[in-house]
């Protein structure tokens, strides 16, 4: 070990090996991410869910036939990337989600545009939302359930069926994915 | 690394903090028999709890300048108090979890082989992560000085964050969010399993423990330490 303090006696140094993989580490962590910026991976999960227009959703809900299901997520955000792929990925899930909800995806742009849409934003202080991911159902009587975080496809699955199964007979698919 | 003081540092027990890991084994049999989940997260109280005051205490208890009249260099400390609390909440982490996994086995809900295999590799990330943040605090501040330090820059981070919401600084916002990140590296990465972790991600974990332990060997290096000053 290379000690870049000239008196031998001195308890201070610096070890060159931390320094220069410091050095290294830090400068691959930015060249990787300004490459990453530059050069955006394809979507890693394609989502098979149809999401609706936030007035779209509103017009369908009020029908009072099927709840509103509202994915509160981010582009940063690991978990809801692992729940994209796991559960608005799979294709049976996807379509039971079709089927049963009315499905809203309410991005945060906050940390890449600098603020959300007044839509995502208004969602955001209605439903208290103070992780992503969060899921929120809107049933037809204006009552909702939320979910936050991730944890795993079977319990998003069930925590969904739970909320189904809260609803009238007939009102939404009773189905199972 | 000095294996004496890595030993050293595990004998540094204390009832208060005997009490507070009690604590965190008991609530968080509530909330994995609520929540039917363990997280590799709670390594991070487990490093505060075990770790604070890790260097700040050896300095407002003067035992810096008997140490150091011993042939002994401030990167070889710096190092063995990391690897210590790292150790120390590392193997806490997995009686945590193994603790956590019986009671799922127990419930009825037993979690997959590989999720708790990610688990232990998370766990260590975690520990060793949010140690190397730990031991820089605490070339700071003296005593534990350096919790203190850490739940002001949460409070201040969070602060700063709402007032600068409104404001089209990307920039600083990007800091202010992954302030947590800095302080507890590998934290967010608790549902995810290993392979989904970015090599982004990876370089960034090294990174942010490489410039931890980079900052507190500079800042005991800077230290003048004399028995006149203790």
């Amino acid at each position: 070990m290379r000690i870049l303090n000239s008196d031998p006696h001195s308890s201070k140094e610096m070890p060159s090996w931390l320094m220069g993989l410091t050095f290294l580490l830090f400068l691959a962590w930015v060249g990787s991410a300004i490459y990453n910026n530059a050069h955006p991976a394809p979507a890693a999960a394609q989502d098979l869910v149809r999401w609706q227009t936030f007035s779209d959703a509103d017009n369908q809900w009020k029908r009072g036939t099927k709840p509103i299901l509202y994915d509160f997520s981010a582009a940063w955000c690991g978990p809801c990337q692992q729940m994209k792929k796991d559960v608005f990925g799979d294709q049976k899930t996807a379509d039971w989600i079709n089927q049963s909800f009315i499905p809203v995806s309410a991005l945060d742009r906050q940390q890449e545009d600098g603020k959300n849409s007044p839509e995502v934003e208004a969602l955001q202080k209605q439903y208290d939302i103070q992780a992503f991911p969060t899921l929120v159902v809107k049933f037809p009587n204006g009552s909702f359930k939320t979910q936050v975080g991730y944890d795993s496809q079977e319990k998003t699955i069930q925590f969904l069926q739970e909320q189904l199964a809260d609803l009238k007979p007939g009102s939404a698919s009773a189905s199972t994915p | 690394m000095n294996l004496t003081l890595v030993w050293a540092a595990f004998r540094r027990t204390h009832w208060i903090r005997l009490a507070l890991l009690t604590i965190i084994f008991i609530t968080g049999y509530f909330t994995i028999a609520a929540e039917k989940t363990v997280l590799a997260g709670e390594g991070a109280w487990f490093v505060w709890v075990l770790g604070a005051g890790i260097i700040g205490k050896d300095v407002s208890e003067g035992v810096l300048s008997l140490l150091f009249s011993r042939p002994i260099k401030r990167a070889e400390y710096v190092f063995s108090k990391w690897m210590a609390v790292g150790l120390m909440a590392s193997a806490l982490t997995w009686l945590y979890l193994a603790v956590g996994w019986s009671i799922l086995w127990h419930l009825n809900e037993p979690p997959a082989w590989t999720q708790m295999g990610t688990s232990l590799v998370l766990a260590l990330l975690i520990c060793f992560g949010t140690s190397a943040a730990l031991v820089f605090l605490s070339t700071l501040v003296p005593g534990i000085g350096d919790l203190a330090l850490m739940f002001l820059i949460l409070l201040a981070g969070q602060l700063l964050e709402w007032w600068v919401a409104g404001q089209s600084w990307p920039l600083v916002k990007w800091f202010l969010h992954n302030i947590v990140v800095f302080l507890f590296p590998g934290m967010g990465w608790q549902s995810m399993g290993l392979g989904d972790i970015s090599l982004l991600d990876w370089i960034g974990y090294f990174s942010i423990v490489t410039i931890w332990l980079t900052l507190a060997v500079g800042m005991m290096n800077r230290k003048e330490i004399t028995y006149a000053n203790s």
